[in-house]
């Protein structure tokens, strides 16, 4: 048996250990950008500084807009805000959906059928739609509502995963053992469920933080996402349509920068699955 | 007064009868086996008298678990006497226990709860110390590495050892063993019947002992109720009934063990 475990790992391990690795430097360069924007940008994010439409230079790392703004610099800012969405949204939806999610699967069965249904109905709402809904029921598209917007629209579909894995969870032995010996329902949720559901949920939430990136990113690119003087990387890839033939690093320099955060992401997810998993490291 | 006394006792599913006109009396300090075969109710009746009948089982006649009754009360009755007046013993240790959680926090965890039932305080000191305590009563070795192990990092027979201490921990009047030594080997049974017996009489703690395995019955207790498809056919001390069984049941389960023991060489206990 150890024999087994022992030839085996080698390969998978440092798979794992790159995967967690390339996700932390894709996701660290952005966090490192976002913060950064706070203190210092190469230039001021309004401001002319070169021709129209210039390609990639050693004075503008992403060329410039057809305004001669530096890309480079509205492409860090576009990191703050979709970093900033995207917590916002996974902190708004987790907090909707474990909540209703872990009540659901407590409850009696006519409720848990309701909830059950509600969330069935809401994740077939295409996220988009139901974000642009919020957005226009709110007075004027700003970061807010799409923060708002998007943290709703995702809490359905976290709150069934919760609900599933709870039910899950809850039917497992230890569960009856911590009841028969005199457990409260409050002291079973935060010390066996939550902490059971946890490495799986967490790997969705980094996904969410994906999904949630890029809805920000097609919401400003329809004009409902944050308003102008955010460089959302949405907008920066409406911007450049107009000229993709004549400038197309304009659309190809927003585009990677979203593409690479959310691979990131994703890829932070999966490393951190392994290390929020105890019987899964212990195999390694 | 009786610890445990279940009068009448019938759960239902739907229209079907799992356990039928059930009676049983414990008296403090009383070791008690409930034998028969899987599906015959042993562990309904177990979970009825703290209480936690799966969802759709009804029940009907009365438990009265350390003088109060448990059929038809409200969780807010039953908290407080899950632990304290009975606590359990399950078969599989491995799904018995929090696969996240260290053994030292799980064993923590029935330690506390009691301390604050009882008003003391739950400094972490003093937890820390009556969980190495309890470890150590059941006979666990290197018990700094097992506080600080995930149970898929011990054997199956340390993790019911541990399951023994979460029970013990709880301080209650009747321990609950459901078929405690079934999922673990021959020798490590032994061993764990051995514990327990111990124990029991140690803590002056009465004992429910539920197996479908006969010898092993024999060996811990001194009352046997044998349940069949739900009813009893069969009561009374275990040298009487396992001795000259009157039930054409119990005489078959008898048999059978005698012949298995025949089979392996060995003198009829």
């Amino acid at each position: 048996m150890t024999d087994v475990l022992e030839t085996t790992p080698p390969a998978r391990r440092t798979s794992r250990s790159l995967t967690l690795s390339v996700g932390l430097v894709l996701v660290g360069l952005h966090v490192f950008a976002a913060i950064l924007t706070l203190i210092w940008t190469p230039y001021e994010p309004t401001a002319m500084t070169g021709g129209r439409l210039e390609a990639p230079s050693l004075a503008h790392w992403a060329g410039t807009d057809r305004l001669g703004r530096d890309l480079f610099t509205q492409i860090m800012i576009g990191s703050r805000i979709a970093l900033f969405v995207g917590a916002g949204a996974v902190a708004i939806a987790s907090l909707i959906g474990v909540t209703l999610g872990v009540l659901a699967a407590f409850a009696t069965r006519t409720l848990d059928d309701a909830l059950a249904a509600t969330f069935d109905i809401l994740i077939a709402f295409p996220t988009l739609l139901l974000a642009m809904l919020v957005v226009a029921a709110t007075d004027s598209a700003s970061l807010f509502s799409a923060i708002l917007a998007l943290g709703i629209a995702i809490s359905a579909i976290v709150a069934r995963l919760t609900r599933i894995l709870a039910k899950r969870v809850l039917a497992m032995d230890y569960i009856t053992a911590a009841r028969t010996a005199g457990s409260s329902w409050a002291s079973i949720v935060f010390r066996h469920v939550l902490p059971n559901i946890w490495p799986t949920l967490s790997v969705n939430f980094a996904l969410q933080f994906g999904i949630a990136i890029i809805a920000e990113a097609s919401l400003s690119y329809l004009g409902l996402g944050a308003p102008p003087p955010n460089s959302s990387w949405g907008r920066l890839l409406q911007e450049a349509q107009g000229t993709v033939y004549t400038a197309p690093f304009g659309a190809v320099a927003p585009g990677l920068a979203l593409v690479s955060l959310v691979i990131g992401m994703n890829l932070l997810a999966d490393g951190l699955r392994d290390i929020g998993d105890p019987t899964r490291r212990g195999r390694r | 007064m009786s610890l445990l006394k279940i009068d009448k006792l019938t759960i239902r599913a739907g229209g079907q009868a799992l356990v039928k006109d059930m009676s049983l009396t414990i008296e403090p300090g009383a070791r008690v086996g409930l034998i028969g075969e899987s599906g015959s109710g042993k562990s309904l009746t177990a979970f009825a008298a703290v209480g936690l009948l799966p969802q759709g089982l009804e029940a009907k006649g009365s438990i009265l678990l350390d003088g109060v009754e448990v059929v038809g009360a409200p969780e807010e009755t039953l908290r407080p006497l899950r632990g304290s007046a009975a606590a359990f013993v399950f078969q599989e240790p491995l799904t018995a226990l929090d696969p996240l959680m260290k053994i030292g926090r799980q064993v923590a965890e029935p330690i506390a709860r009691r301390r604050r039932r009882e008003g003391k305080s739950a400094k972490r000191s003093e937890i820390v110390a009556e969980v190495r305590h309890y470890l150590e009563r059941v006979a666990l070795p290197d018990i700094d590495r097992i506080m600080n192990s995930y149970p898929f990092q011990i054997s199956g027979g340390q993790r019911q050892r541990v399951a023994i201490a979460m029970a013990l921990a709880c301080r209650p009047k009747l321990l609950i063993a459901d078929e405690p030594t079934t999922a673990l080997d021959v020798t490590t049974q032994a061993e764990i019947l051995e514990l327990l017996s111990t124990l029991v009489r140690e803590e002056g703690m009465a004992l429910l002992f539920i197996s479908h395995d006969l010898p092993v019955v024999a060996k811990v207790v001194e009352e046997v109720t044998v349940l069949r498809r739900g009813e009893i056919v069969e009561q009374g001390p275990v040298r009487t009934v396992f001795g000259s069984p009157q039930h054409e049941y119990t005489k078959m389960l008898v048999n059978a063990a005698a012949a298995f023991d025949r089979a392996l060489g060995e003198p009829v206990q």
